[in-house]
C-alpha cells in the first residue's frame, strides 16, 4: 500500500510503522526510485519481526510487461537503505522452505544447523578470503517475501483489466466496490499471474477482459484462512489471512483506494488446520 | 464525451476501455463509466447507526460526572504504543478512550482504576478489553477449583467488539481447571462470546471462559515493568506487590535506555500461572484427624517480582540509531506470547497485548493421544476369580386357568 495511508490498516491489523521507520523509509523510497530510475510504483509491502532489528520491505511493480512484474527491496530498521531482495536459485529455495524458526533481525545470519556463527572478516586484512556464498537470512527473507506475496497479495474485483493489446494493467477507471460486494470473498483476486486454467484462457479471449482472469481468493484451500468483514462505520472492507498471520488489507467502499501489508514475523501458521 | 471531460494522459489506450463500459450499457450511454451507485438501505442504516453511536460519545455532558474509578490516559498511552509500532487507527482510538471513560463513570469505586489491556483479534470483530481490580468476590467459591481476589482472579475484565455502542461485558472468572486445559490447545476464537470451544481435550466452557483463560495467561507471563516500580510490600504473608514510595520512585527513575535495554532491569509484577493454573499456593487440606495432607508432587508458585528470562524477551530502542537519546523508549516484545509488549520511557510504561491470544511453539502442535483404554479386572494372586451367579431359572408356563384360556 502507499506509505502514507499505513493508518487505514491499523485498526484492523493493530500495528503501523513508528515515526522513525516512516521516515526512513520515505527517503529510501525516493532514493531507489531515482538512482535505479525506476518509472514505476514503489509500495510498502510490510514489516518482518526479528530478535535483534525488523525487516521493512518494499514492493516496486513495473507495468511495462504483460502482466505486472514485481520486484521487492528490503531495508533493516538500523539501516534505512534500500537493497534488492535476491533472486534465488531452486537449491536456497528448498533450503529456506524447511526453516521455521523466527528471523534474527541480521541479514547476513547463515549459522541454521548449529554452526558457528561466522567470524567477521577483518576489513584491513588484505588475506582474508572474500565470504563465501552461502545461504543466509536474506535468501530465506527473499524466500518469504515472495511465499507471503504468491498467497496473500490481495486485488479487489476491476481493478486489474486486461486491455485490447492482451496487456494487463490497472484499471485507471476502478470505482471501487459497493457495500455488499466488498462484504463477500469472491470480490477479491490474487494479484498474481492467474494460476487457474480457466482464468488463462479467458485472458486470451477478444476484446477487453474486465474480472474473473484472476484467481479468486475463495479457490484457495481452506477457504477459511480468509476473513472479511467490514469496519465499524461500514466505509471499508477488511481482509485478513489467518495462514500467514499479519497480512491485512483493506478497500474502502465506493472509491478507488485499497492497499494491503503484512505485519508479522514471517513464519507461517502451521496449525492452521488445528485452530479453526 | 468523457475523454473530453478527463482529458487523461494516454487518451488512446484509455479509449477502447471507456468504449467497453459504455457498450455494457446501451441504453443509457451517457451514463459516466464511474457514477456511484446510490447506497443501499443496509448500507445507509449501518453508516448512520454508527455516526449516531458515535457522536452521543463525543457529546459533552450536562454535569460533571463522579470520578470513582481512574481511566487510562489512552491518548497518553498511544504516543508509547506509536513508537513500538503499535496503533488502533488514531481517531477510534479517540473514540476508544470516550468509550472506556464513559464507562469507567459506572462502575464501583473498588475497581480503583482500568487499564486497557490490548485487543485480541478473532475469525471476526476483534475484542477490546480492559482490565480493573475485582469489585466483588464470587460467594461460595471452592478454594481447590478456583482462585478468589488473592489470586488469579484479581483482576477481572470488561470486553466490546464495537468501541461506540460503549457496552462493555464483564468476563466471567477464570478456574483453575480452564486455565490447565487452556493452555492444551490452540483454537481461533469466533467473536461471539456465547460460541462453544469444540476442542480436544475438551474445554469446561465457552468463548467468554475461553477468553479470560488466555486474558489470564499473558497477563501472568507478559506482565513486566522496569525495576523498582513495584516493591514487595512485607506486611503481608505471603508478600504482596504494591506500587512502591513516591520517594523510592523518584530516585530510581527516570531510567536510561541504555539501562532499560538490559533484561535485568526488568520484573514480572504479576505472578505467573503455575502448572496447575494458579499463583497462590493451594489451601492446606486436611484429614480426619485433622492433619495437613501433603500433596504427592507439590506445584510451586511462582515468587513475586521475579526477574524475567532473557530469552523469552527482544529489546528495542525506539527511536534508535542516530535519533536515540538516554530518555528514548526501550520496548520490550515478548517471544512467548507474540503480540505482547512493555514499553517503558523515563518514569513511565506501559503494557499491551495485539493479537491472537496464541502462545508461541517452535514445534507444530500435535493433539494429544485419547486415553489408554481401561483395562478388563484381572483377580488378584490370592483372591479368587469372580463367579457368575446361577440364573434363577422360573417355570414360565402360566398356572392352569379354569374357564377361558388366553390365546397369545
Amino acid at each position: 500500500m502507499e506509505l502514507h495511508n499505513i493508518e487505514k490498516v491499523s485498526p484492523l491489523s493493530g500495528y503501523t510503522l513508528n515515526i522513525e521507520e516512516i521516515s526512513g523509509l520515505e527517503v529510501a523510497m525516493l532514493q531507489r526510485k531515482r538512482e535505479e530510475n525506476l518509472p514505476g510504483k514503489l509500495l510498502f509491502w510490510g514489516k518482518i519481526f526479528g530478535a535483534t532489528q525488523d525487516y521493512l520491505v518494499v514492493l516496486y511493480i513495473d507495468s511495462s510487461d504483460e502482466f505486472p512484474v514485481k520486484k521487492y527491496y528490503y531495508c533493516t530498521t538500523s539501516d534505512y537503505t534500500l537493497r534488492a531482495a535476491p533472486q534465488l536459485s531452486a537449491e536456497y529455495e528448498s533450503q529456506a522452505e524447511g526453516i521455521t524458526s523466527q528471523f534474527t533481525g541480521d541479514p547476513s545470519f547463515m549459522a541454521y544447523n548449529g554452526e558457528e556463527p561466522e567470524e567477521p572478516a577483518d576489513p584491513d586484512d588484505p588475506d582474508a578470503p572474500p565470504p563465501k556464498e552461502v545461504f543466509r537470512e536474506v535468501h530465506r527473507l527473499s524466500f518469504i517475501i515472495k511465499q507471503i506475496d504468491h498467497d496473500c497479495s490481495v486485488i479487489p474485483r476491476g481493478a486489474l483489466v486486461v486491455d485490447a493489446t492482451k496487456k494487463v494493467i490497472f484499471n485507471n477507471y476502478y470505482s471501487g466496490l459497493s457495500y455488499h460486494t466488498s462484504a463477500e470473498l469472491r470480490a477479491y483476486y490474487h494479484f498474481r499471474f492467474p494460476e487457474n486454467p480457466q482464468g488463462i484462457a479467458a485472458m486470451k479471449k477478444p476484446g477487453i477482459i474486465k474480472a474473473d482472469f484472476l484467481d479468486c481468493i475463495t479457490k484457495d484451500v481452506p477457504t477459511e484462512m480468509w476473513t472479511v468483514s467490514h469496519n465499524s462505520s461500514g466505509t471499508a472492507s477488511y481482509i485478513r489471512n489467518l495462514y500467514w498471520e499479519g497480512y491485512n488489507f483493506y478497500a474502502m467502499i465506493g472509491t478507488s483506494e485499497y492497499g494491503g501489508a503484512y505485519f508479522g514475523s514471517g513464519v507461517p501458521n502451521l496449525d492452521l488446520a488445528f485452530m479453526l | 464525451m468523457k475523454i473530453l471531460l478527463d482529458r487523461p494522459g494516454n487518451a488512446y489506450d484509455m479509449f477502447e476501455l471507456i468504449s467497453a463500459e459504455v457498450k455494457e450499457n446501451p441504453l443509457n450511454p451517457e451514463i459516466e463509466a464511474n457514477k456511484s451507485v446510490p447506497p443501499t438501505a443496509e448500507e445507509v442504516e449501518k453508516q448512520l447507526a454508527w455516526a449516531v453511536a458515535c457522536s452521543k460519545l463525543l457529546k459533552r455532558p450536562d454535569e460533571p460526572p463522579e470520578v470513582n474509578v481512574k481511566f487510562p490516559d489512552l491518548m497518553d498511552d498511544l504516543m508509547l504504543y506509536e513508537w513500538a509500532g503499535v496503533s488502533f487507527g488514531r481517531s477510534e482510538a479517540y473514540r476508544l478512550y470516550l468509550s472506556i471513560k464513559s464507562f469507567s463513570e459506572t462502575l464501583p469505586p473498588e475497581v480503583e482504576r482500568l487499564r486497557f489491556f490490548g485487543i485480541i483479534k478473532t475469525r471476526g470483530l476483534p475484542y477490546y478489553i480492559i482490565e480493573g481490580l475485582n469489585p466483588d468476590d464470587e460467594e461460595g467459591i471452592d478454594e481447590m477449583q478456583q482462585e478468589g481476589r488473592s489470586g488469579a482472579n484479581k483482576f477481572t475484565y470488561w470486553v466490546t467488539q464495537s468501541v461506540e455502542t460503549n457496552s462493555w461485558t464483564k468476563l466471567p472468572n477464570v478456574t483453575m481447571a480452564q486455565i490447565v486445559a487452556a493452555r492444551k490447545f490452540k483454537k481461533y476464537m469466533s467473536g461471539n462470546l456465547d460460541a462453544p470451544i469444540s476442542s480436544f481435550p475438551p474445554f469446561p466452557g465457552n468463548e467468554s471462559n475461553y477468553l479470560r483463560s488466555q486474558i489470564a495467561l499473558i497477563c501472568g507471563a507478559t506482565s513486566v515493568s522496569p525495576a523498582g516500580y513495584f516493591e514487595l510490600n512485607e506486611d503481608d504473608d505471603p508478600p504482596t506487590v504494591k506500587l512502591a514510595e513516591a520517594e523510592t520512585l523518584n530516585e530510581t527513575f527516570p531510567k536510561t535506555a541504555q539501562e532499560l535495554k538490559e533484561p535485568d532491569a526488568w520484573v514480572h509484577h504479576e505472578i505467573e500461572l503455575n502448572a496447575l493454573g494458579r499463583c497462590t499456593a493451594l489451601p492446606e487440606q486436611l484429614d480426619d484427624n485433622g492433619d495437613p495432607i501433603e500433596p504427592d508432587e507439590p506445584v510451586e508458585v511462582a515468587p513475586p517480582l521475579k526477574g524475567i528470562e532473557p530469552e523469552q524477551w527482544a529489546f528495542r530502542v525506539s527511536p534508535g540509531g542516530s535519533g536515540e537519546h538516554p530518555a528514548s523508549l526501550v520496548v520490550a516484545r515478548s517471544l512467548v506470547f507474540p503480540g505482547a509488549m512493555a514499553i517503558a520511557a523515563a518514569r513511565r510504561f506501559v503494557n499491551i497485548y495485539v493479537g491472537y491470544g496464541m502462545v508461541y511453539s517452535a514445534t507444530t502442535y500435535s493433539p494429544p493421544l485419547p486415553g489408554a483404554l481401561q483395562t478388563e479386572w484381572v483377580p488378584g494372586e490370592d483372591e479368587e476369580p469372580l463367579v457368575e451367579t446361577e440364573d434363577v431359572r422360573t417355570d414360565p408356563t402360566p398356572p392352569k386357568e379354569e374357564g377361558e384360556e388366553d390365546e397369545d
